[in-house]
């Protein structure tokens, strides 16, 4: 009896540490904890989280110690007699009233931080945010600049099935898109959340709130990032196929900076608007025609063209796809059913770039689409 | 409808073959067919988890596509809530209440049957949507619009599933009430009813509530799908958060409705493991009638970040900080129970004390959620998962666990295997910890819910918790062995009484049961009643 | 024996009508949270 019981205890030492081992190896690469965020609002909610965090677990453990104490000295294999108390009024009131304490303790700072957060005025630029399945769209409302945030290429390549890249290789895999939102530091920053087609939620951790983007809504939320930085998030309301790879970048910059990129943007416009539509080569448009189909197309119509049985359709041997450009360009510009309209998010080269691509893909045999003919459809 | 007395007047004839299945109107074989399909489900519904865990065991899409991981998460859920948890409460339901009231069967027989045989069939039409065009639900169980309504072929079925397993709850709630309120022996008072039969009436209560709520929602959603009103659809004047609004109208007292009778068995069990009467009898009643009222003032905390004005973010967070109060006293009067006793330690103690340690770790980091201000954080990422399972797995099923272990002897005649039932325990309590524990890490460091593939700073946890996840689905497979060999009756026979400490009306019946429980109405007193 | 019999037999009945009774109210109970939650929100 004795020896398997030292055997026992043996045991579970070696478990113990092993499992402590295999933590302590893995530590490293974890996260445990919520982070601290780079805003007023981020830190109250971290310093919120401890607080009640230290609380609970002090409860934790003054419970869990009592009903062990009870557990150990209790048993009748120690020769415990039971007792026939059943009732004590003075017992019941006691564990009525010390919890209630302990939540009005909590919901002081609570309350403070909850008022904190919502006083959304005077702020001295707005950003509004759209969400799309599974892209997000943002307006700089003051700048006029406007722009589609997608997930950046290599992560979208690694995490098909049967990849070629590993996403171990790719940097930042899942959390970072091809346009980020460029905002200052120490500005207070009214974001504006809203969705096009199903709900969504839009979260970067590190300033402290999610806040859900639902169509026909606006929300109204707000920041005031302290730190330069880069600062990744996703969405977080389930939102269809894809909502596991729309994340959300945020770069804060210094105010001169971004001053430079407002410019930036605007001169970019500008040279779109300017360039004239004119021939382009084929090769070209295949070329370009990939990129975008794989970042705006490929989620539902899938990279080899087969489309979802019974929810997407498939492209390749689509008669609309090979059939007259005009029809095809008019569905991608205007939309259908579940497909939203394009004729926002694309340009004529863009848009004529995608057509070539699938109209000489998997397939596919039809001839090449020019700008002029997608700005005819339009 | 009601004819239960006027059977019990054919003396012992049991039906046999399949027609004592097909057309049963007794309480105790409904009760087993409803065990038995309980069993089944949360078999379905763990092979679609461990179907979660084998994609999530590294970043990347190995096994199966996003939409068809979105499958497995809707209808994993579906599937354990209403085929696994809910059954397995009715089950145990409907073979306990009789008993333990000392009736001879429940009030409405043959509505007893058909709400057991409306499951399999509500169960086929939701699992068929896997063959159909567009899939099986992939909208979250929680059928948020604008995205379900994207849903292909399998939308329909999916609605009239709900719908079925509506009809089913709500029938059997009606029954138990009816069971309760007019059956019971003479000198059975109300607060002489054992704790496990109060928590059902309340829960009978609450499903009646409740379960309304959510057939109206989804018939909205079939009506804006197919018949052109816009009861969420903004473009048309609706407002897709009133459905979330009328959700969780449901989904809140839903909540309770499957943990109330857990805490109904282990309320049952503990004293009779700690050789002690039940502690606070009457605050126990007053706090679980408290945490039901207060459950259909709490549900918008379940939508806190979809934009609600002040004043209605501190009411519900308040309201929902307030239902740690009575929940508290319950965990308190289980601790109190305990104490001074003279404790042993056979499954279905463990199994509740279990509940009592980890029940309570769901509890703090639901009470930390319940903070609006953090849990902007906290919604809808991991950490929020890891909540509701440690409520769910360790507080509510191993609350039917520990049911099972408790009355096993008493419904087959023989005692289970008490070395595979103390494995079963502990495989099961370590498996489970370092499934859902991590979760919390996770959750906390930024990892959203729902989603088929990560960034790799996940990776090390996720891996931890996928090989928690196998292991704990591996180790209720001696679960299954237990109940074979029960039922096959290889075991020590069991006596009457089966635990030295067990009181109540169902301890004076043989083992197994006759066939009609109380033929003759038991005379119940002070100290024939509860223990 | 018999007498007791019918004595049951009339006990048993009227218990049956009183889980009738209970039986249809929760029942009308159920359907009318259904149809007015629907109502409430049909514009």
């Amino acid at each position: 009896m004795t020896v398997s019981k030292t055997k026992r205890v043996v045991l579970g030492a070696i478990t113990l540490c092993l499992t402590l081992a295999c933590g302590l190896a893995f530590a490293e690469s974890m996260s445990w904890n919520l982070t601290e965020g780079v805003t007023p609002t981020s830190k109250k909610v971290y310093d919120l989280h401890m607080i009640i965090l230290y609380i609970v677990t002090a409860i934790g453990i003054a419970v869990f110690a009592v009903m062990c104490w009870s557990i150990y000295f209790h048993r009748k294999s120690r020769g415990a007699i039971a007792e026939q108390f059943h009732h004590s009024t003075f017992a019941e009131i006691t564990w009525t009233i010390i919890p209630i304490i302990i939540l009005i303790v909590m919901a002081i700072p609570a309350t403070k931080t909850l008022i904190f957060m919502e006083q959304t005025g005077d702020a001295e630029m707005t950003i509004k945010v759209t969400g799309y399945q599974w892209k997000w769209k943002y307006d700089y409302l003051e700048e006029d600049i406007s722009f589609f945030s997608t997930l950046k290429e290599d992560s979208n390549e690694a995490r098909q099935r049967y990849a070629s890249t590993r996403p171990e290789d790719v940097e930042n895999y899942l959390l970072d898109v091809d346009n980020y939102v460029v905002v200052p530091v120490d500005t207070k920053i009214r974001i504006l959340t809203t969705a096009s087609d199903v709900n969504h939620a839009w979260w970067v951790p590190d300033l402290g709130w999610k806040r859900d983007a639902i169509p026909g809504f606006i929300n109204d939320n707000w920041t005031f990032i302290e730190k330069e930085g880069v600062y990744r998030g996703q969405c977080a309301e389930l939102c269809g196929k894809d909502h596991g790879f729309m994340p959300i970048v945020v770069k804060a910059v210094s105010k001169e900076d971004y001053a430079a990129w407002v410019q930036e943007m605007k001169g970019n416009a500008r040279v779109a608007a300017a360039t004239p539509v004119e021939e382009i080569a084929v090769e070209e448009l295949l070329m370009k025609g990939k990129r975008l189909y794989n970042s705006n197309c490929a989620a539902c119509h899938m990279p080899e063209g087969e489309g979802v049985d019974g929810l997407f359709p498939a492209l390749a041997g689509s008669a609309i796809a090979n059939g007259e450009a005009e029809g095809f360009a008019h569905q991608i510009l205007n939309g259908k059913n579940m497909m939203p309209p394009f004729k926002d998010q694309l340009s004529d080269t863009d848009i004529a770039s995608v057509m070539t691509y699938v109209r000489n893909s998997w397939g596919n045999a039809a001839d090449a689409v020019q700008p002029a003919a997608v700005n005819a459809a339009r | 409808m009601s004819e239960a007395v006027a059977h019990d007047d054919h003396h012992d004839h049991k039906p046999t073959g399949i027609g004592r299945w097909l057309f049963s109107t007794n309480h105790k074989d409904i009760g087993t067919m409803y065990l038995v399909f309980s069993l089944i489900m949360f078999f379905v519904g763990g092979a679609m988890a461990m179907v979660i865990r084998a994609e999530l065991f590294q970043p990347g899409l190995q096994f199966v596509d996003p939409q068809f991981f979105n499958s497995m998460t809707t209808v994993h859920a579906l599937v354990m809530i209403f085929g696994a948890l809910m059954p397995a409460g009715v089950g145990l339901a409907n073979w306990m209440i009789p008993m333990m009231i000392g009736a001879p069967d429940m009030a409405m027989p043959r509505m007893n049957n058909m709400s057991f045989w409306i499951l399999p069939f509500a169960f086929t039409l939701l699992l068929l949507t896997f063959f159909m065009p567009g899939g099986a639900p992939a909208g979250g169980w929680t059928m948020y619009p604008p995205l379900v309504l994207q849903l292909g072929d399998g939308f329909p079925f999916l609605i009239f599933a709900v719908h079925f397993l509506g009809v089913s709850s709500i029938m059997g709630a009606i029954n138990i009430i009816a069971t309760v309120f007019n059956m019971r022996a003479p000198g059975m008072t109300f607060m002489r009813l054992p704790l496990f039969v109060w928590t059902w009436i309340i829960t009978a209560f609450l499903l009646i509530a409740s379960m309304p709520v959510l057939a109206g929602a989804v018939t909205m959603l079939l009506t804006d799908k197919y018949f052109g009103t816009a009861f969420f659809n903004a473009a048309g004047g609706g407002d897709p958060v009133l459905f979330q609004h009328i959700f969780w109208f449901f989904g809140h007292p839903e909540v309770y409705i499957l943990v109330l009778p857990s805490f109904g068995i282990i309320s049952q069990v503990i004293p009779t493991f700690s050789r002690k009467p039940l502690f606070g009898y009457a605050s126990m009643v007053y706090a679980t009638a408290s945490i039901a009222f207060l459950s259909f003032f709490v549900w918008a905390h379940h939508m806190f970040t979809v934009g609600m004005p002040l004043t209605g973010e501190l009411f519900f967070m308040y309201a929902t900080m307030s239902i740690a109060v009575p929940t508290g006293v319950k965990i308190f009067n289980w601790m109190a129970t305990m104490w001074k006793g003279s404790m042993t330690f056979e499954t279905p103690m463990l199994f509740s004390i279990g509940v009592l340690f980890m029940f309570s770790i769901g509890g703090f980091s639901g009470l930390m959620m319940g903070i609006t201000p953090v849990d902007f954080q906290y919604h809808d990422t991991y950490f929020i998962v890891a909540h509701f399972h440690y409520v769910i797995v360790p507080g509510i099923i191993y609350g039917v666990f520990a049911g099972v272990y408790y009355w096993l002897p008493k419904w087959t005649g023989v005692m289970y295997d008490e070395k595979l039932g103390k494995l079963h325990f502990w495989l099961s309590t370590i498996s489970v910890n370092v499934l859902f524990f991590p979760m919390h890490f996770i959750g906390l460091a930024g990892m959203p819910r729902r989603i088929p593939d990560y960034n790799t700073i996940f990776t090390g946890w996720n891996q931890i918790i996928s090989i928690g996840g196998f292991a704990f689905g591996l180790s209720q497979l001696i679960l299954v062995w237990v109940v074979i060999k029960c039922a096959r009756g290889q075991g020590e026979k069991a006596t009457d009484q089966v635990w030295e400490s067990a009181h109540g009306l169902e301890w004076t019946l043989s083992s197994p049961p006759p066939f009609h429980s109380f033929t003759t109405p038991p005379q119940v007193t002070d100290a024939t009643a509860h223990s | 024996m018999t007498d007791n019999h019918d004595q049951t037999n009339a006990a048993n009945k009227d218990l049956a009508a009183k889980n009738k009774r209970l039986g249809i109210i929760l029942g009308l109970v159920a359907a009318s949270f259904y149809i007015g939650f629907i109502l409430a929100f049909a514009k």
